[in-house]
């Protein structure tokens, strides 16, 4: 019998799909063939597919909120400033959102494919209940494209490229209260790109009394942001530089946005609690006049109240070259940060130093004791100093 | 004819039984080259692990300086212990020294350490474990009356030629435990190093950090850093948890309907690491520990995906708390004082003072690189 084969060839893809070769096989040689195909299939499902992969019938498409219908079945999505416009079956810069047939498109919607349970002070978040656990989640997926980011495995592609696991909404909520977790934490990729999971699991979280936090770069439209504003218990916000070119070169967006973000929240103050972090690049964004002229604007227009936390660069991605950052660099930075009036700065991924222990504003002692995103000890009473009784700035236990 | 007969098996006889139990004579030769083997020894796990924790903690530049000037006190005095004799003078403890050795030259040029050589050095400091194990059998044996090494830990012509793995040796209380860890330090540094290191304990103390210091409390003998050096989140510790996620992977791996058959195949490692950490372990607490680590195992098989994801941090705690041995070792009575000794005679370990250079050249090599300024 006759049996016909597609095939390719190495870096010709191109040129030779489509090509046909023939082989010739005998019946028994081709029953013997199906065979030991079907047993390697069954061998294949039985032990080495991922369980978490999409069953058939979950997509994780939902249908997303803000976009807009354009002509010729294509749409303009609205979270982020990016505005992509795609055709039908495009999908956008993110991953993670598409047109399916004029109608735009979620498709991670319960499917994150990171889960973890840290400690609140990894998001880095150290004034909102030290010590609580948080349940951390992220979908694949990013509008940014950080040539120095962390998780660029998951954040620069889409879910059918990652193992990914089926957890609707309500299950993260169960198997939080499961363990005990007091937190969800929207953390690792951007939360923007998933915006309706993380609405869908905020709304369920406030009604089970847990806290959610939102570990974003801001790159999102206003609306979209108010929107999660309203639902979030706490933001840690990722200003990842202060000068317009090394955002536009290294991030992928403009400042301007992302410092129109950050204003949006130090307005919601009184409603949500944020901490900000930076993280010091070698070469690329640890200029001293960057950070001071960084350090001013924040004390100014966002507070001085709100905590910062310069962080060491690891190299990976495209920037692993890079050597990490040194750590008289970021202790200048920190010395910076606290001469432009900022109370609450902190040192991270630099574990052994004082500069991530929090000292009290009013008389200077140290009142909680940090390592490795771990607690060693805290001795703040409902906020405030055991020593002087100032009241520190936070939402606390 | 009878009687004679009889009068030259009992001269036989009593020959025979005047060899064998003759004890064996050491000379004072052998005596000096066997203490110094094992203080060799000693040192190099010492050394390797020095290098570890200092590349670990993340120190500043002026941090770094300050030590390697202390480190330079304890040099100069040039104690002759550290003269460390690379030869392989006994065939039992060839082998192992030479993989020291060749570990401290990975770690002192901040490479990564290859994985076969890992597996290697696993097996070395199982086999290491066996012979201290092993000498100390031997001496409460034949009772040596000395008072070098020898006393506690005899020379291989007295080993146990069976499996010593099946033998039990002594307990040891928590007071012996710190006379011990005591003589262990002077056998290294001499009475003269250790007392320059406890007086230099106070300055140590000044010069680091808090959470250093915190770093530091607990910090055992560690031969390989969980990851590469240049993590900063690694602090060269010897609890490795990436290291168990990976089994706890391949136990979950197995298929269900075969669990009940493989368990023990997965439980074997463990008993593996125990007989290494601990090789002097009583019978009755290896039990106890091994059926903590097999019910850790059930749990983990029985876990969902999400479950297990969730709490892989969780069970690695679980399962550092199974293998638990500080009530054996006694780590979490150590005094203030006692930590303090201990930082310094890490942080001022004599033959330091090059990894501090190196760090000093890095530290400056990066801060070039940087345009923090």
């Amino acid at each position: 019998m006759i049996f016909i084969l597609f095939y390719n060839q190495g870096n010709n893809e191109k040129n030779n799909i489509g090509k046909v070769m023939k082989i010739s096989l005998s019946r028994k040689k081709f029953l013997r063939y199906l065979f030991r195909f079907n047993a390697g299939l069954a061998l294949y499902n039985k032990f080495l597919l991922p369980q978490t992969i999409p069953a058939s019938g979950y997509s994780g498409q939902i249908q997303a909120e803000h976009w807009e219908s354009l002509s010729d079945n294509k749409i303009r999505c609205l979270l982020c400033p990016n505005k992509c416009i795609l055709s039908p079956g495009q999908n956008g810069l993110c991953y993670s959102r598409g047109n399916r047939n004029g109608v735009h498109y979620s498709l991670v919607y319960g499917l994150p494919a990171i889960i973890a349970q840290d400690t609140i002070e990894k998001s880095p978040l150290y004034h909102f209940y030290p010590g609580i656990s948080a349940f951390s989640i992220a979908t694949s997926g990013c509008n940014l494209s950080c040539q120095f980011c962390q998780n660029w495995q998951y954040s620069q592609t889409g879910p059918e490229n990652v193992k990914n696991f089926i957890l609707s909404p309500e299950e993260v909520i169960k198997k939080a209260k499961k363990f005990s977790i007091q937190s969800i934490n929207f953390f690792y990729t951007e939360p923007t790109i998933y915006f309706e999971y993380v609405k869908a699991i905020a709304r369920l979280a406030k009604k089970e009394k847990l806290k959610t936090v939102c570990v974003t770069a801001g790159y999102i439209n206003d609306k979209p942001l108010g929107e999660l504003i309203e639902l979030i218990d706490a933001f840690v916000f990722g200003l990842k530089g202060f000068d317009e070119n090394f955002y536009q070169k290294y991030i992928g967006c403009g400042l301007e946005h992302i410092k129109r973000s950050l204003k949006q929240l130090a307005e919601s103050k009184n409603r949500i609690w944020f901490e900000i972090v930076n993280l010091l690049v070698p070469t690329l964004n640890d200029n001293m006049s960057t950070v001071t002229e960084m350090c001013s604007w924040l004390a100014e227009e966002v507070g001085v109240n709100v905590p910062l936390h310069f962080t060491r660069f690891e190299p990976k991605h495209i920037l692993s070259e890079l050597p990490p950052t040194p750590i008289s660099t970021i202790k200048k930075a920190y010395s910076i940060a606290k001469s432009a009036g900022i109370k609450h700065v902190y040192i991270g991924n630099l574990p052994g130093h004082d500069e991530s222990n929090t000292m009290c504003p009013g008389c200077g002692k140290t009142v909680i004791e940090r390592l490795n995103f771990s607690i060693i000890k805290n001795i703040v009473k409902r906020g405030k100093c055991p020593f002087c009784q100032y009241q520190i700035e936070g939402v606390w236990v | 004819m009878k009687f004679k007969i009889n009068f030259i098996l009992l001269i036989i006889f009593t020959a025979v039984i005047l060899f064998v139990s003759a004890e064996k004579k050491i000379s004072k030769q052998e005596i000096n080259d066997w203490e110094n083997e094992l203080n060799g020894l000693g040192f190099l796990v010492l050394k390797s692990s020095a290098v570890n924790i200092i590349n670990g903690l993340n120190l500043t530049r002026e941090q770094a300086n300050a030590l390697r000037d202390l480190a330079l006190t304890i040099e100069a005095m040039g104690l002759p212990v550290f003269q460390l004799n690379t030869n392989a003078i006994f065939n039992e403890t060839a082998e192992i020294k030479a993989a020291y050795i060749k570990l401290l030259e990975y770690l002192n040029k901040g490479l990564t350490v290859p994985k076969d050589f890992q597996v290697m050095l696993f097996n070395m400091r199982r086999r290491e474990s066996e012979i201290i194990k092993n000498s100390v059998w031997a001496a409460k044996k034949i009772n040596i009356k000395n008072s070098q090494c020898i006393r506690c830990h005899a020379n291989p012509d007295f080993f146990y030629t069976g499996d010593i793995a099946h033998v039990e040796t002594a307990s040891i209380s928590t007071a012996e435990r710190r006379d011990i860890d005591i003589t262990h330090v002077i056998g290294i540094f001499g009475q003269k190093g250790t007392a320059a290191l406890a007086d230099l304990k106070g300055q140590v103390d000044k010069i680091l950090s808090s959470g250093q210091k915190y770093i530091l409390k607990d910090f055992r003998c560690c031969l390989v850093p969980p990851q590469d050096l240049e993590n900063s989140a690694n602090v060269g510790q010897a609890f490795v948890s990436d290291e168990w996620l990976g089994y706890f992977d391949e136990v979950r791996t197995c298929p269900d309907d075969h669990w009940n058959d493989f368990r023990h195949l997965f439980i074997y490692p463990v008993d593996d690491y125990i007989a290494s950490a601990l090789p002097g372990i009583k019978r009755r607490y290896r039990k106890i520990m091994m059926k903590n680590v097999g019910n850790l195992l059930d749990e983990i098989k029985k876990m969902d995906d999400v479950d297990y994801t969730l709490q892989k941090k969780m069970l690695c705690i679980k399962l550092k708390d199974a293998l638990d041995y500080d009530f054996l070792v006694g780590e979490d009575s150590r005094t203030p004082d006692e930590r303090q000794f201990l930082a310094a005679m890490y942080l001022l370990c004599p033959g330091t003072v090059p990894v501090y250079d190196k760090l000093i050249k890095n530290i400056d090599a990066a801060e070039k690189a940087g345009r923090g300024k």
